[in-house]
């Protein structure tokens, strides 16, 4: 994906701040109850929000200090929880474990204090790509160590200097699983971080190429693919590392590093700030005018975020798109040399090399499906794509479940929508494929 | 400039849902998006887009069959010429073929894009611009000699025969194009097959040179036995392999140049735009049948058994119909295996057709269709297969487990 505003390998500090936020956005599915009120003073790791599903499934506060505002949107949906924090700010203590504590250690214990700190969100469950039900006994556990998304956060460089958190993150996840424990990583990285090297107990793979190559999707389908009545769980590496900081210190770890990408950024690189830090603590006199498109994550997952919102509870990679503007007079008919295409229809194609600016507009308008032959490629899994997304469209759930749906993920089907000739959103499609086979499947 | 795209904001406006042009927006919707790639954005991830768009993928099939076209031109031209024993001059022979090809296009564009049009307004869904290659693709595998009425009546029966009754582009089933050629072919068989219709000559007006025939080579090699030199039959009335390759003989308008049609798949491959499987596979297909056939030629068979590969795939439209009509993506396979199939088993239906079946040489056309009928059930094997992978890691952990 030839697009502007790789972050350099530089990290900044950012500006400091008072406020600090949860997102009950970043947590699809869940229904929230809410554990505090505005006002209350909470410590580091205080629980604000649980799950209703899971009353033991605790949403934390990052920050010591007071809360400052529950903030509601349409139909009294739960948008932002933010903290202020104090000059003094108290940790909540948890247990800690050594590696030879987590070997004693029974799978719930350590579910526990996961689940009350809040941290347990960072395990992700296939299919349906739900937060993990502790009680679900995985076929096995994915490590993510890779992104091809474009501009990104290089997970190898979010997790130099923290090989032993690292390790102790790994011992834990033999806990929850019989089954076997894959690393997956970029083989052709420059970089790669001698957490991962050194990795021990963990099947390693390397994976290598574009987009969708990084994707946890791919790893699955290629490793240990899903069948009906499977459960596959998985879990970054970047993520696997504050729980192994989490277990060895017994206090949240709320310092994070994020990337800054996007090509409205006028110096994409890294930032050191902390959970639910705000956006502005990083965009601050970094952003190009107009109007801008700043989104949690990166350009296919990402979410959209407005100015003053905060730094979601996964990414770790904000990015700014330039918003499109307007309608292109004959746009279609010109040569296109600053018109990046998958199809080789505009002239640059004649520059493989070069990186463009995009802009959020859609370049098209939506039609029936005709170009059949342009998504198959651009999927790594073991599905026939066309005829997923027919079943799809038909909500035909026995088709979709026999065509390999549950294998599949939204985010794993981001080239094709990005490719799209008829501009079907098939990330979407895929989506509602999912909710309809997860409601009646 | 501003003045034209305020006329067209303006245009915009009315014909939103309440608005007095309301009843006729996919009109205003066609010829507004056709000026001006519209802003809308992306709602969520992925948030940016390719800048690919129907319009642009359609506008480089048209723009490769324009030489096809032209050449036609000049071809149709150049024949009547031989055949009125004239001086072949490249004016001439470039306006007597517009004079008879033009208003082929330009009635095939008028009452196809009217049925288009009517099935949009009607049916509520924008103009597809799959019919801006499906009105040229037709005309160029008519004979010279079509008359305009009939020219329309196959539009017509294409477009809503072979598209609109399935509910529109992407969902028919067979070529709309090819649905039109066959349609006349089968309707009309005297304006559409024998000897007389492949050069544009009036045997009641013009004053024909002695001995010409205006047999197509197809009928020539129909007619002379294998015992008897098919090749040196060929080359007496000038049908040499560059001639055949390049185009200079009798035959529809745009699909008589092996040569232009083979540049036009370059620059398809080349963009991305077609499939190189269909037409790599159904070249091996009509390649390897037409060596079996002229293998299996006895003495007495028919000459067009006996002609060599290259021959075969030169001639009756073979390399028109593999780069323009076989990778129609709507109607043909969709899986990648799939693909190899369908295209391979059209070059051998094609040379079946030809070879073997005295009544039907158009060959190429029929297999197509033929395909494209066949192409969902290929596609479904090619599926089950998949699906049966799946299933069977099911079983196989079930085992496990017990």
């Amino acid at each position: 994906m030839p697009i502007q505003g790789k972050p350099e390998l530089f990290v900044e500090t950012a500006k400091p701040s008072e406020k600090f936020a949860i997102l009950p956005t970043d947590f699809e599915g869940v229904k929230f109850k809410v554990e505090t009120q505005e006002g209350a003073i909470v410590k580091v790791g205080s629980p604000l929000l649980s799950n209703r599903a899971n009353p033991d499934m605790y949403f934390t506060a990052p920050a010591g200090g007071k809360v400052l505002e529950i903030k509601r949107g349409k139909q009294r949906k739960l948008l932002e929880v933010i903290i202020e924090k104090s000059d003094n700010e108290e940790f909540e203590e948890f247990k800690s474990f050594s590696a030879a504590d987590l070997k004693a250690a029974s799978a719930d214990d350590i579910q526990k204090e996961l689940l009350r700190s809040g941290l347990w969100m960072y395990m992700i469950q296939r299919p349906f790509s739900r937060i993990a039900t502790a009680s679900a006994k995985p076929k096995s556990i994915f490590i993510n160590a890779m992104d091809t998304e474009p501009n990104c956060a290089d997970k190898q460089f979010l997790l130099q200097g923290k090989e032993n958190f690292f390790q102790l993150g790994i011992e834990a996840l033999h806990k929850f699983t019989e089954g076997k424990v894959f690393l997956c990583y970029d083989g052709l990285s420059e970089n790669i971080s001698d957490a991962v090297k050194n990795a021990q107990g963990v099947e390693i793979h390397q994976f290598s190429g574009a987009h969708p190559a990084g994707n946890v999707g791919t790893h699955i389908s290629k490793l240990d693919p899903i069948s009906k009545g499977d459960v596959v769980w998985h879990i970054n590496a970047d993520h696997l590392a504050i729980w192994g900081e989490f277990f060895s210190t017994g206090k949240l770890p709320v310092e994070r590093t994020v990337a800054l990408g996007g090509s409205q950024v006028a110096k994409p690189q890294y930032f050191k700030t902390r959970l639910g830090a705000p956006l502005s603590s990083i965009l601050e006199g970094n952003l190009s005018e107009g109007e801008n498109r700043i989104l949690n994550g990166g350009v296919f997952t990402g979410k959209r975020a407005e100015a003053d919102s905060f730094v979601g509870y996964y990414n770790a990679t904000v990015t700014v798109l330039p918003e499109g503007q307007g309608k292109e007079f004959i746009g279609w008919m010109k040569p296109g040399a600053d018109k990046p295409s998958f199809t080789r229809l505009f002239a640059s194609a004649l520059f493989p090399n070069k990186k463009f600016k995009m802009d959020t507009k859609i370049n098209g308008e939506p039609r029936a499906i005709v170009a059949t032959h342009i998504y198959d490629p651009l999927v790594a899994l073991d599905v026939h794509t066309v005829f997923l997304v027919k079943a799809c469209l038909a909500k035909d759930v026995e088709r979709m479940e026999e065509l390999g749906l549950l294998e599949c993920a939204p985010e794993d089907f981001s080239l094709c929508t990005y490719a799209c000739v008829s501009k079907l959103d098939v990330n979407q499609v895929i989506k509602q494929g999912l909710e309809l086979l997860e409601r009646e499947g | 400039m501003k003045f034209i795209q305020k006329i067209l904001d303006d245009l915009e406006q009315k014909s939103q849902p309440g608005g007095p042009l309301h009843m006729v927006w996919p009109i205003i919707e066609a010829q507004d998006t056709g000026l001006r790639v519209p802003g809308t954005r992306t709602s969520q991830g992925p948030h940016v887009r390719d800048f690919i768009n129907l319009k642009r993928m359609m506008a480089i099939v048209i723009v490769t069959l324009v030489p096809c076209l032209l050449f036609g031109m000049y071809n149709v031209g150049y024949q009547r010429s031989l055949a009125l024993g004239l001086e072949p001059s490249f004016g001439f022979m470039f306006w007597e073929g517009i004079k008879y090809c033009l208003p082929i296009v330009i009635v095939s564009y008028v009452v196809g894009g009217f049925w288009e049009v009517l099935f949009a307004l009607v049916r509520g869904h924008e103009i597809n611009e799959g019919f801006l290659v499906t009105g040229l693709i037709f005309p160029l595998t008519l004979p010279p000699t079509t008359p305009l009425w009939m020219v329309a009546v196959g539009v017509s029966f294409g477009v809503v025969i072979g598209k609109e009754v399935f509910g529109g582009t992407g969902m028919n089933i067979l070529n709309p194009a090819l649905t039109a050629r066959a349609f006349l072919f089968f309707a009309y068989p005297a304006q559409m097959s024998g000897d007389k219709v492949w050069v544009a000559v009036n045997a009641a007006k013009d004053s024909i040179v002695d001995g010409f025939s205006g047999a197509s080579p197809l009928g020539i090699a129909y007619s002379t036995l294998a015992k008897d030199d098919v090749i040196a039959k060929l080359h007496d009335r000038g049908y040499d392999l560059f001639n055949l390759f390049f185009g200079y003989i009798p035959g529809s308008i745009g699909e008589t140049s092996t040569f232009l049609c083979l540049l036009g798949a370059g620059v398809l491959l080349l963009t991305g735009v077609g499939s190189w499987r269909i037409m790599l596979s159904m070249f091996a297909g009509g390649a390897l049948m037409s060596i079996i056939i002229q293998f299996l030629a006895g003495p007495d068979s028919s000459g067009l058994m006996d002609l060599p590969f290259y021959y075969q795939l030169c001639l009756g439209g073979f390399a028109y119909g593999a780069v323009y009509m076989a990778t129609d993506p709507v109607s043909a396979a969709a899986t990648d295996v799939g693909k190899y199939i369908y295209g391979f088993l059209i070059g051998v239906l094609a040379m079946i057709i030809r070879c073997l079946n005295p009544a039907y040489p158009e060959g190429v056309m029929l297999a197509i269709l033929f395909m494209n009928i066949f192409a969902p059930l290929i596609d479904h094997y090619v599926v089950q297969v998949n699906v049966g992978r799946r299933q069977r890691r099911l079983k196989s952990k079930g085992v496990q487990h017990a």
